[in-house]
C-alpha cells in the first residue's frame, strides 16, 4: 500500500528511514505520528527499528541494505551497531565499512539481487556489498548524476528513476537490473526520488506533498495493486503527469 | 564510548582528550596531545621517532607479534547480545590482560639478559686491549733477564771446566 | 637586584609557524604513495592544461607533489637532494592509521618490510 507521511514537516522520507523486505529503520526522536504510520503498516511482518547512525537521524542516506544484509558507514558508533544487531533479525548480516563516501544511501541503490553504485566507490566496499547483500554490482550514473542512491529507487518489482533520464538510459538500466523502470518525480515534482520515498515489495511511504498522479504512477510501477496491466497504465500516467507539470 | 589510539604515539585517547585532524580524503587522525599533533604537522615518520610505540615495536624493543594481541581489535561485524557470552568475555579479558603483561615483560627481560652477555663480552675485550694499564708490559722482564744471565754464567763455567779438562 | 628585561628575539619569525598551517598543507606521504600507482600516476603526469597552476600543470613531480614552471626546472629538481630523499622514503610502505592501532596493541604489529621498488625516471 502507498502511504503519505511526513517527518517533522519534512517530505524527504527516504532521508529519515530505510525500508527493506526484512526490516525497517526509522530515525530516532521524531514524532509518534511518523512511527505509528510505519508501525501500523509494517509491524505485523517486519521489525521497525528506531535508530541513529553516528548520532545523526539521516539513517536512510547513511545506510544501505536489503533482505540479506545491512551496511553502515565507518562513523557508526559501537553502541549503534550493537543496537541494530540486537533489533534486526539474525538472518540479516550487518557490516560496517571503511568507505570514503560515507553516505552509502546516496551512492548505492539496490534491491535483493542487483545494486547500482557510484563510479568512485572503493573496490573493497564493492566486494563487501557483494558478500553482505548478495547482489551483483554495477557502476552506473543516472541522468548524469553519480549519486545513484538519491536519484533512483527500485525494488524487486519495479523502479523509478530521475524524471529527466533519457529513454535509452532507462532501457539500459532496466535491462541491467531486470526490473521495469519509469522516470518520475516525487513530492510534487522533486527529482530526488531516492530521498523522497522508501519502498519495499509490498508498501511505499512517500512525502505528504506527493500528488495523486505521482502516487498512482508509483503504485503501478511498484506493482502494489496486483493484476493491473503495467505498461499501458504507466504510459497513460506519464502522459497525464507531463500534462500536469507543464 | 571508545578509547581510541593516538595516530602518532599509539597511546590511549580517552573521551574529551586530544585533538583530531580530518584530512580532505576523509581520513581521521587522532592525537593524544599537542606534542603528537605538532610532530604530525612536521610530517615526522612515527617509525623513526624513538618515543613512539611504532618505533619500539618495529625496532624489537617491545613485543609486537603475539597471539594474545589478536583478541582486542576493531571489529566491523557485530555480535548479537548474549548475556552468557558477555560475562565470559569479561572474565576472559582479565586473564588475557595478565597473559599479555607476562609475555611482554618476559620479552623485555630476555632482551636485558642478552644485553648483559654482550656487555660482558665488550668488557673482556676492552680489558684485553688495555691490559698494559693494569699490568706493565715490562713487569716480568728484569727477572727474566737475571735468569738468563745466571744461565749464561753457568754455561760459561761449564765451558771453562771443559777447557781445563782438555788441558 | 635588577630585573633583567626579557627580550623577544623570535617575535618576527613567522615562516616556521606558517609552514605548518593547514592552509599550506602539502600532500602526505601516504597519499603520494597512492598517487604512484601506475594508473593514477599516468593521469597525474599527463594533466590537462590549467593556467592557474605553475607551468600550466604540465610539469608535475609526483613524488614531491609539486608543480614546476618548465622542463628545465623539473629536471633540476629531479637532480636535487630533496627529491632523491623523497624517492628513498617512498620505497617503504607508508605509516597508516591502521598501523598506529596495531602498534597500540589492537592486533599484532608486524614489522613493515622495505619494498624495494624500481623507481623509473619521470617519463616526459
Amino acid at each position: 500500500m502507498a502511504v503519505r507521511t511526513q517527518f517533522e514537516n519534512n517530505n524527504e522520507i527516504g532521508v529519515f528511514s530505510k525500508l527493506t523486505n526484512s526490516y525497517c529503520l526509522v530515525a530516532i526522536g521524531g514524532s509518534a505520528n511518523f512511527y505509528s504510520i510505519f508501525e501500523s503498516e509494517l509491524s505485523e511482518t517486519i521489525p521497525v527499528v528506531h535508530s541513529s547512525i553516528a548520532g545523526c537521524r539521516i539513517v536512510g542516506r547513511l545506510t544501505v541494505g536489503n533482505r540479506h544484509g545491512l551496511i553502515v558507514p565507518n562513523s557508526t558508533t559501537d553502541q549503534e551497531l550493537q543496537h541494530l544487531r540486537n533489533s534486526i533479525p539474525d538472518s540479516v548480516k550487518i557490516q560496517r565499512v571503511e568507505e570514503k563516501l560515507s553516505a552509502l544511501g546516496n551512492v548505492v541503490a539496490c534491491n535483493d539481487y542487483v545494486a547500482l553504485v557510484h563510479p568512485d566507490l572503493d573496490r573493497e566496499t564493492e566486494e563487501i556489498l557483494q558478500d553482505t547483500l548478495g547482489v551483483e554490482v554495477f557502476r552506473q550514473s543516472v541522468a548524469g548524476n553519480a549519486l545513484v542512491g538519491s536519484y533512483c529507487l527500485f525494488t524487486n518489482q519495479g523502479g523509478i528513476v530521475h524524471p529527466k533520464t533519457p529513454t535509452s538510459e532507462q532501457d539500459e538500466l532496466s535491462s541491467l537490473l531486470q526490473v521495469p523502470l519509469v522516470a518520475g518525480s516525487i513530492n510534487r515534482g522533486s527529482e530526488v526520488v531516492g530521498a523522497g520515498m522508501v519502498a519495499n515489495d509490498w508498501s511505499i511511504f512517500c512525502g505528504m506533498d506527493t500528488t495523486a498522479t505521482e502516487l498512482s504512477l508509483l503504485e503501478a510501477v511498484f506493482r502494489l495493486n496486483a493484476g493491473a496491466p503495467l505498461p499501458q497504465q504507466t504510459a497513460n500516467m506519464r502522459q497525464s503527469l507531463i500534462e500536469s507539470m507543464s | 564510548m571508545r578509547i581510541e589510539k593516538c595516530y602518532f604515539c599509539s597511546s590511549h585517547l580517552y573521551p574529551g582528550h586530544g585533538i583530531q585532524f580530518v584530512r580532505n580524503d576523509c581520513k581521521i587522525f587522532k592525537f593524544c596531545r599537542s606534542k603528537c599533533h605538532r610532530a604530525f604537522q612536521k610530517k615526522k615518520n612515527p617509525r623513526k621517532v624513538r618515543w613512539t610505540k611504532a618505533f619500539r615495536k618495529s625496532a624489537g624493543k617491545e613485543l609486537g607479534v603475539d597471539p594474545s594481541f589478536e583478541f582486542e581489535k576493531r571489529r566491523n561485524a557485530p555480535q548479537k547480545y548474549d548475556r552468557e557470552a558477555w560475562v565470559k568475555t569479561v572474565e576472559a579479558m582479565k586473564r588475557i590482560e595478565k597473559i599479555k603483561h607476562k609475555r611482554s615483560s618476559h620479552h623485555i627481560m630476555q632482551r636485558l639478559k642478552k644485553a648483559k652477555v654482550l656487555d660482558k663480552e665488550k668488557d673482556i675485550k676492552e680489558v684485553q686491549r688495555n691490559l698494559s694499564l693494569i699490568r706493565s708490559p715490562a713487569a716480568g722482564l728484569k727477572k727474566a733477564q737475571e735468569e738468563r744471565m745466571v744461565e749464561e754464567i753457568h754455561e760459561s763455567d761449564e765451558e771453562m771446566m771443559a777447557e781445563e779438562i782438555e788441558l | 637586584m635588577r630585573l633583567v628585561q626579557r627580550r623577544k628575539y623570535h617575535q618576527g619569525i613567522t615562516t616556521e609557524k606558517k609552514k605548518y598551517r593547514t592552509k599550506r598543507r602539502q600532500r602526505d606521504i601516504d597519499q603520494v604513495f597512492e598517487d604512484l600507482q601506475p594508473e593514477k600516476r599516468q593521469k597525474l603526469e599527463n594533466q590537462p592544461l590549467d593556467l592557474d597552476k605553475p607551468g600550466g600543470g604540465q610539469f608535475y613531480c609526483v613524488h614531491c607533489a609539486k608543480h614546476y614552471i618548465d622542463e628545465i626546472a623539473l629536471q633540476e629538481h629531479i637532480r636535487g637532494k630533496p627529491h632523491k630523499k623523497r624517492v628513498r622514503d617512498l620505497q617503504e610502505k607508508p605509516y597508516s592509521i591502521e598501523e598506529s592501532e596495531r602498534a597500540g596493541g589492537l592486533g599484532s604489529y608486524v614489522v613493515p618490510v622495505k619494498e624495494v621498488k624500481i623507481v623509473e625516471p619521470m617519463a616526459d
